[in-house]
């Protein structure tokens, strides 16, 4: 690398010198699990003060409205900032870039962010606090997370973070629009779609289905399709969104969208499908697990009761659901890592996991599901024991497993978000080769 | 007897060593241009000097982050760039949007102008109220704006609805999301094209126009051959303003469609936004940030040769 022009050279030196000294700023990086011995502590960190940065997908007023019960615990006081998630994605990458360790705990989703966190160095393995006796509490049954959940807190065999909900996807429908038309409960996508072609109404303003309509956010509910038409994001470790059945499972998600959707579809953020269901405007949708205490309020929502919970549909490689979640997560910058590991605890605790579960939250551990207390109060038990199911027949993958993770799910969305103008299947076709040369692209660049 | 010494024999006499204080104040009497700006001028050159100069030393790099550093590339992202149909597509459709926008705006500032420049009662109310969309903070209007285009909620379908109208899709129509969004770039900143006309407007000699109306020409020729050539200038450092601007516009382009319909709404900035911050291909993302610089500083220049030209005219 030849420098000819010392003037560039002196402005590198100069910034070079800026970026080291800022990189020496941040904490040290690596899993450095605290010196702790002894018998576990809640109050081992006793006086320290921790900030706690997270997007909200509906959990942190809960968990805000409890602080004061683990400060007084274990003497240790939180600060909570959270953002939506949009945000949260493009401002969390920053931060660890700077090595920031103004914050002590940080999430992530490791569907998503896992590829590329892990390759920059920006997950705090836990695998080594949870079995550290002297750090972990005794009651803290890292085991009550399932099998799938304690895998899809995985990544690369090393356990990065520990969930705080569990997603999964499924269909919501309505039950007395079903009724009326004197169908049975759909189970294939033909099903489905013959179901959604008889209620679809616009001019009742009655759609038959709502779907995610922005490139990223495609991807997770079309990931359902796409592994039930036999497909798969990556085959063999080549990029694979546009063979025959992803193309087969693209045309079926655009002509969902398209001819049974509400206008402006594509440009449907995450919670919109959900929201639309709730106004009355639509049949059904495809989506995670997490709208279920909204859609049954009525105070927000005016379908209250008439909702229906079903599987995702089966095609011709069966169902295909995924489990994925957002978690907490050690920032590995973080100069209080004991302290931000109590927190993390204290808020995936069996307690915390088992009221939240009561006012419908989808908590990850199986506990939780299985108390009496929820069972007996259970609102919406048709919605439990799909759920449940669902995340026992979990298969799919939610998202391409490749880095960067939000890259390769606006790639592979942007043939979702096509789709849904109601395009040929041809256009269809074009596109996904495109995409697919691009996805490849990325995955090449990671090895 | 001889007289006191000669004016020439006074003058000749050595004046006295000026002090070194005398002489740098002086030096900086003698420089005061160069010397009084200093202070703001070099903390203003730090603050440009240090991202800037980043930015440039990233564009020849490959970095996402993370533990690994910038991976030196040469000139690999520039011509990447040169290839990428994505960074073409944002390139064309900012040229689109900035058109459009600042030619609907120059139009309507200079005619709002011409209005304000009459006298009439409520002159001054109406003027702070047209003035309104310029103060407003820029995430609020594009909020509002996002849910008056919403194609079912939306109040805009309502009313061509209600006017016998089709039910349009605004921003989700990927033909008409680019004509949306410079409505409301329109909506926010004709008042600043007014401001700047109408200040122009104030200046002009009366002679032209008393001379013109003794000759005898009508309102619409005294526009098109006083008004306007005299307002050039005027109109192009409006024109030069709103223009460097709305190269750049980020806000509301990204709270009202990120983009989307797909990359239908996708500007440069917002394509190297993605790619720095979303994607965390800094390498790349700056050295599309160096284009986009290019690019406001190419139409700043030519801009500025215009108003010189039409100055000297």
């Amino acid at each position: 690398m030849l420098i000819r022009n010392t003037k560039r050279a002196w402005a590198a030196g100069a910034v070079l010198g800026a970026l080291t000294l800022a990189g020496c700023a941040g904490g040290a990086t690596g899993s450095d699990v605290p010196d702790a011995s002894g018998e576990f502590d809640w109050k081992r960190y006793d006086g320290e003060s921790i900030r706690v940065y997270i997007p909200d997908t509906g959990q942190v007023e809960t968990i805000t409205s409890r602080l004061d019960e683990f400060t007084e615990l274990t003497g240790i006081t939180v600060e909570i900032e959270s953002s939506d998630v949009t945000g949260y994605r493009q401002t969390l990458p920053v931060r660890l870039t700077a090595r920031s360790s103004e914050f002590d705990v940080m999430a992530t989703f490791p569907e998503v962010d896992g590829p590329q966190f892990s390759k920059n160095g920006w997950y705090e393995p836990l695998d080594d606090y949870v079995a550290n006796a002297s750090l972990t509490s005794p009651d803290y049954d890292f085991e009550d997370f399932g099998e799938g959940v304690r895998n899809a807190m995985q990544v690369n065999d090393e356990t990065v973070t520990v969930l705080w909900e569990m997603q999964t996807p499924l269909m919501y429908y309505r039950k007395d629009l079903l009724e009326e038309a004197g169908l049975d409960v759909p189970q294939t996508f033909e099903e489905w779609e013959a179901a959604a072609a008889t209620i679809h109404n616009p001019a009742e303003g009655v759609y038959g289905f709502a779907l995610r309509g922005i490139a990223y956010q495609t991807t997770t509910p079309f990931s359902a399709f796409l592994h039930a038409y036999c497909g798969a994001w990556v085959e063999d470790g080549k990029a694979a969104i546009d063979t025959e059945n992803a193309v087969d499972a693209w045309e079926t998600y655009g002509r969902w969208g398209s001819q049974y959707g509400p206008p402006g579809i594509t440009g449907f953020d995450w919670p919109v499908p959900a929201q639309q269901f709730a106004q009355g405007n639509v049949f059904a949708f495809l989506d995670i697990n997490l709208f279920v205490s909204d859609l049954e309020d009525p105070n927000e929502s005016t379908v209250a009761g008439k909702v229906g919970y079903a599987l995702v549909p089966e095609g011709e490689c069966g169902r295909a659901p995924f489990i994925g979640g957002w978690g907490y997560a050690i920032n590995p910058f973080s100069a209080k890592k004991g302290a931000a590991w109590t927190f993390l605890q204290w808020a995936t605790s069996a307690e915390i996991n088992h009221d939240m579960k009561l006012t419908g939250w989808p908590s990850p551990r199986s506990s939780a599901w299985e108390s009496a207390e929820f069972q007996a109060n259970d609102p919406t038990p048709e919605f439990t024991q799909v759920v449940l199911e669902s995340t026992q027949i979990a298969w799919a993958r939610m998202n391409p497993p490749v880095a960067p993770g939000v890259e390769a799910r606006e790639i592979a969305g942007l043939v979702g978000n096509k789709s849904l103008e109601g395009v040929s299947r041809d256009e269809i076709q074009a596109l996904a080769t495109q995409q697919n040369a691009q996805l490849q692209g990325l995955i090449d660049a990671m090895s | 007897m001889t007289p006191t010494s000669t004016p020439t024999e006074v003058a000749a006499a050595p004046t006295p060593r000026a002090s070194a204080l005398t002489r740098v104040a002086r030096l900086v009497d003698d420089r005061d241009r160069f010397v009084l700006p200093a202070p703001a001028v070099i903390v203003i050159v730090l603050l440009l000097l240090v991202p800037v100069g980043f930015t440039i030393y990233l564009s020849f790099h490959e970095w996402s982050g993370g533990n690994n550093s910038p991976e030196w590339v040469g000139l690999d992202n520039y011509q990447r760039s040169l290839t990428d149909g994505r960074f073409w597509g944002s390139v064309v459709r900012t040229a689109y949007f900035v058109v459009l926008s600042v030619g609907l705006q120059i139009l309507l500032g200079i005619a709002a102008a011409l209005i304000f420049h009459r006298q009439f009662r409520g002159r001054g109310i109406a003027r702070a109220f047209f003035m309104f969309p310029m103060i407003a903070t820029p995430a609020a209007i594009a909020l509002v704006w996002k849910m008056m285009y919403d194609p079912t909620i939306g109040v805009l379908n309502y009313l061509t609805q209600a006017a016998g109208g089709p039910q349009l899709l605004w921003t989700s129509d990927a033909r008409l999301v680019i004509p949306a969004l410079a409505i409301v770039d329109t909506w926010q900143w004709t008042p600043l094209v007014m401001l700047i006309v109408l200040a122009g407007m104030s200046a002009l000699p009366h002679e032209p126009y008393e001379a013109a109306r003794l000759d005898g020409a009508n309102e619409l020729r005294i526009f098109t051959s006083i008004t306007l050539p005299l307002l050039r200038p005027v109109i192009i450092v409006a024109a030069m303003f709103r223009l460097i601007d709305c190269i750049k516009t980020f806000d509301i382009i990204m709270i009202i469609t990120a983009g989307g319909p797909g990359h239908s709404s996708e500007t440069l900035n917002l394509y190297a936004y993605h790619q720095n911050i979303s994607f965390l291909h800094f390498g790349y993302g700056s050295a599309l940030l160096v284009w986009l610089t290019v690019l406001v500083f190419g139409v700043a220049w030519a801009l500025d040769r215009m108003r010189r030209k039409a100055v000297a005219s």
